[in-house]
């Protein structure tokens, strides 16, 4: 959200009052991001969150050209109802402590600011970057309930059965995993929501970076996102257990917190994976149809 | 709508910016006023000195098993989640020679991502496996007040069964209902008023059941439901008013 505010500084002549917009702008949030952090991130419920968040920063960095364009005003109507509902959404969420309206606030306040401070060319920078924000909102602790357990339970079978096969003793009851003399709890955090939320939000961040031409390519990388961010999951809990069971449960344990910074760059890996294989693909059978009518005259 | 005409921007004082930002500041100070706030902790009684070590037949007894902790949703988040003010877990044992454990545990400020843990989820990330689980209506007060809506729930752990019965109390609900117990809270917030929630619980190890769930457990845990439910009905009836709206609102 800084971010914004000075690209919208260095837009246009802020003069004496280019701070005001800012100073709200943190009176609202920092608050916010404490207490994200105080009851989400620094648990490591989901360290995926400044992940995201610095790509936002980069996106918006990215499109400043764009911030930086002569204004052209809109009616301001709508720009005005934007930014107010953000504000409405904001009251709400902060005062009942409901923290995804708070952060969901964000989205129609940051748009409707910059529709009304950069014009229309600096909410058409904005909207992907500030949309993908989305992702920043932890998945509410009800909803978590209800969808963790088959997410879990499918989790600790598929690295079950998985490790089992490669010859190691474990052994697994319901979400407890047996690896050795070592009982292992597959946790919320270990196969978190959170983190296939997150992960899935990078997944399409990455297909908005890339932007591939091929509109075929998009949607297969799109398509690829959810079981890359899931098969980065199941890696982790298996890097947990094996860590555990070769270097006993204080390196395991070590380990956890740090393996969500793996999980990361397993997504990415995939992420990345997939997309030069299509392009490798799409090179191969674009080359096999030039190729073909020649083939033709030689048969 | 789309009147496209360039604004005459350069001046030092921008009305728009002055206005956005002082919205915003007003906004950021008067959510913290509106807050909804809790009872002060100094006004509450303390469950220990409250809920008396004998009553009807049951006695406090020294516990012979371990209680499973309620305050714990996961093995390895103990800093995140603190709904509670006050927790209680004592064992009572009657002149028939049956022992309850009891756990309470209460918090004065429900909100909508820190709430009063479910036994199923404490016990499940506990070890323990969910056998069954069902909703049932306890008569406590024993005459004319209302019953409360409570859960019966059994579950396992290697070489250890478990009958439960518990109810949880989240302002005025009792409901299992994760979205009505939020909406509650967000309706009770909007009017300015904080949530209490406390969670009641009474449990009894079924003995013999280390060879697993057979027809005979169930039958035996059934038997122990009816026990804990009049325990717990003497339980709130011997409590004094000022506490027994701790427990049944």
């Amino acid at each position: 959200m800084t971010a914004v505010a000075s690209g919208h500084a260095a837009s246009q002549p802020a003069g004496r009052t280019g701070w005001m917009v800012v100073a709200g702008l943190l009176a609202l949030y920092v608050p916010t991001y404490f207490d994200l952090y105080q009851t989400f991130w620094k648990t490591g419920r989901s360290v995926q969150g400044p992940v995201i968040l610095a790509w936002v920063a980069w996106l918006v960095w990215r499109n400043r050209a764009a911030l930086c364009q002569p204004f052209h005003a809109v009616s301001r109507a709508p720009a005005i109802a934007m930014f107010a509902f953000g504000l409405l959404c904001y009251a709400l969420g902060r005062s009942q402590s409901f923290i995804q309206l708070e952060l969901f606030s964000q989205l129609p306040l940051l748009l409707g600011l910059a529709w009304l401070l950069l014009g229309s060319m600096g909410l058409r920078a904005l909207i992907f970057p500030v949309a993908f924000m989305v992702f920043v909102i932890p998945v509410p602790g009800t909803l978590l309930d209800e969808l963790l357990l088959p997410l879990k339970q499918l989790v600790s079978a598929i690295v079950d059965n998985g490790l089992h096969a490669v010859g190691y003793p474990i052994a697994r009851n319901g979400v407890v995993l047996m690896i050795g003399r070592y009982d292992l709890l597959i946790a919320d955090a270990c196969s978190g929501l959170n983190s296939m939320v997150a992960l899935t939000g990078m997944g399409l961040i990455y297909t908005y970076v890339v932007g591939r031409r091929s509109r075929c390519h998009n949607a297969l990388l799109l398509m690829s996102v959810l079981p890359v961010a899931f098969a980065a999951n199941v890696i982790r809990v298996i890097a947990l257990l094996l860590t555990t069971y070769y270097f006993g449960d204080a390196a395991g344990r070590a380990f956890h917190s740090s393996a969500a910074w793996l999980e990361i760059v397993l997504a990415f890996a995939g992420f990345f994976a997939v997309d030069h294989l299509l392009g490798w693909v799409g090179a191969v059978r674009g080359r096999a149809k030039l190729r073909s009518p020649a083939l033709g005259h030689a048969l | 709508m789309s009147r496209d005409v360039t604004l005459p921007r350069i001046r030092a004082w921008n009305t728009t910016h002055i206005v956005l930002g002082v919205v915003m500041l007003a906004t950021a100070t008067g959510v913290e006023l509106v807050q909804p706030r809790p009872v002060p902790l100094s006004a509450q009684i303390s469950l220990a000195q409250v809920v008396p070590a004998q009553f009807g037949d049951w006695k406090e007894v020294a516990s012979g098993a371990d209680q499973v902790d309620p305050t714990r949703s996961a093995a390895e988040e103990p800093s995140m989640d603190r709904p509670y003010d006050d927790v209680l877990m004592r064992a009572y044992g009657n002149s028939r020679g049956e022992v309850v454990l009891l756990a309470l545990a209460y918090g004065r400020n429900q909100r909508q991502e820190v709430k009063i843990h479910r036994p199923d989820v404490c016990y499940t990330a506990q070890g323990f496996q969910l056998v069954s689980r069902s909703r049932v209506l306890m008569p406590l007060s024993g005459g004319g007040g209302q019953p409360v809506e409570g859960m019966r729930m059994l579950v396992k752990a290697p070489g250890r069964l478990e009958a439960v019965s518990y109810w949880i109390r989240i302002g005025e609900v009792y409901t299992d209902n994760a979205w009505a117990i939020r909406y509650h809270i967000f309706q009770q917030g909007i009017a300015g008023r904080a949530v209490d929630g406390v969670l009641v619980r009474a449990s009894q190890i079924v003995p013999g059941s280390e060879s697993g769930v057979g027809i005979a457990a169930n039958a035996a845990s059934a038997e122990r439901y009816g026990v804990q439910e009049r325990f717990l009905g003497e339980l709130v009836r011997a409590l004094p008013p000022s506490a027994r709206h701790l427990l049944i609102g």
